[in-house]
């Protein structure tokens, strides 16, 4: 009776450890979601996007209407800093944003600003 | 004579389980140093955030002058006309403020910068404004366009035209 009592032990610690490690790579796996969606969402430019967006809302509402100084700065500081191509024009009341960092691309034509 | 094999099942209990023990530990162990990347990236993440917020709050006007809503200029746009960084300052460190006690504030630390077109140049060129001297710390960056009126006077580093420049700002704790 004696002999076969190890056999016993074996298959128990072996089910024990197993399940620890299967709960430690589980553990392991969940903070990696964190860091990645972290990430992600450092990466994804939503702030950008709306400030630019703002911006040019901004000057929509501004006596003249419009203002291709604007433009320009938005075009070079933009490239110059924070490295992404920004293209804003507006056609006869119609405007349009283009917006692209290599990663992201943003495109919009406003005809009514109804937000 | 019966008992005669009974080691080598002891052996195999004693190999096996410090086998599993060594891959268990080195698993938890490997699992906690990983921990910190992911803390850093969250709370990187929440503070960025916080950055953006404050300065759209600081960009939105306080009034609308009639139901079109017509331009009106914010306090941040304010700020940078009339050169206030001290008011730029204590405004931005208020609406960062995360704690309530006001004999307790956060210490959320910023460095803020006006970047802009020289038409006569072309080139984009940035003025300093204010904050605390940054020491390589870990720290996030959050931008905002502001719209500057030409018709009001501008101070002397911008040229006299109605303008977009970029405010940058360096968050640390």
């Amino acid at each position: 009776m004696d002999r076969e009592s190890g056999q016993w032990i074996i298959l128990m610690s072996m089910i024990l450890c197993v399940g620890i490690f299967f709960l430690a790579v589980i553990l392991n796996q969940s903070i990696l979601v964190g860091q990645t969606t972290a990430e992600s969402a450092l990466e994804f430019p939503k702030s950008d996007i709306h400030d630019l967006r703002a911006e040019v809302y901004t000057i929509s509402r501004t006596p003249a209407g419009t203002c291709p100084e604007c433009f320009r700065d938005l075009t070079n500081i933009s490239l110059e800093r924070k490295n992404a191509v920004i293209y804003v024009a507006n056609n006869s009341g119609t405007w349009t944003i283009h917006y692209d960092n290599g990663v992201t691309s943003y495109e919009e034509t406003i005809g009514y600003w109804d937000f | 004579m019966v008992n005669r094999d009974e080691g080598q099942v002891y052996t195999i209990e004693g190999i096996a389980a410090s086998v599993l023990l060594v891959i268990t530990v080195y698993t938890v162990l490997s699992t906690t140093t990983i921990l910190t990347p992911g803390d850093t990236h969250i709370i990187d993440l929440h503070l960025e955030q916080t950055g953006n917020d404050v300065l759209a709050v600081m960009d939105t006007p306080d009034y609308y002058s009639d139901i079109s809503g017509t331009y009106n200029e914010s306090a941040l746009a304010f700020s940078i006309r009339t050169g206030d960084e001290a008011g730029f300052g204590s405004q931005f460190s208020t609406l960062a403020d995360t704690t309530t006690l006001p004999d307790h504030p956060d210490r959320i630390k910023y460095n803020a910068t006006v970047y802009y077109r020289n038409a006569t140049s072309g080139q984009v060129e940035g003025h300093p404004f204010g904050g605390d001297l940054y020491r390589r710390e870990n720290a996030v960056k959050v931008t905002r366009w502001v719209y500057l009126d030409g018709s009001a006077p501008l101070p002397g580093y911008l040229d006299p035209r109605s303008q977009s420049v970029l405010l940058e700002v360096l968050l640390w704790r």
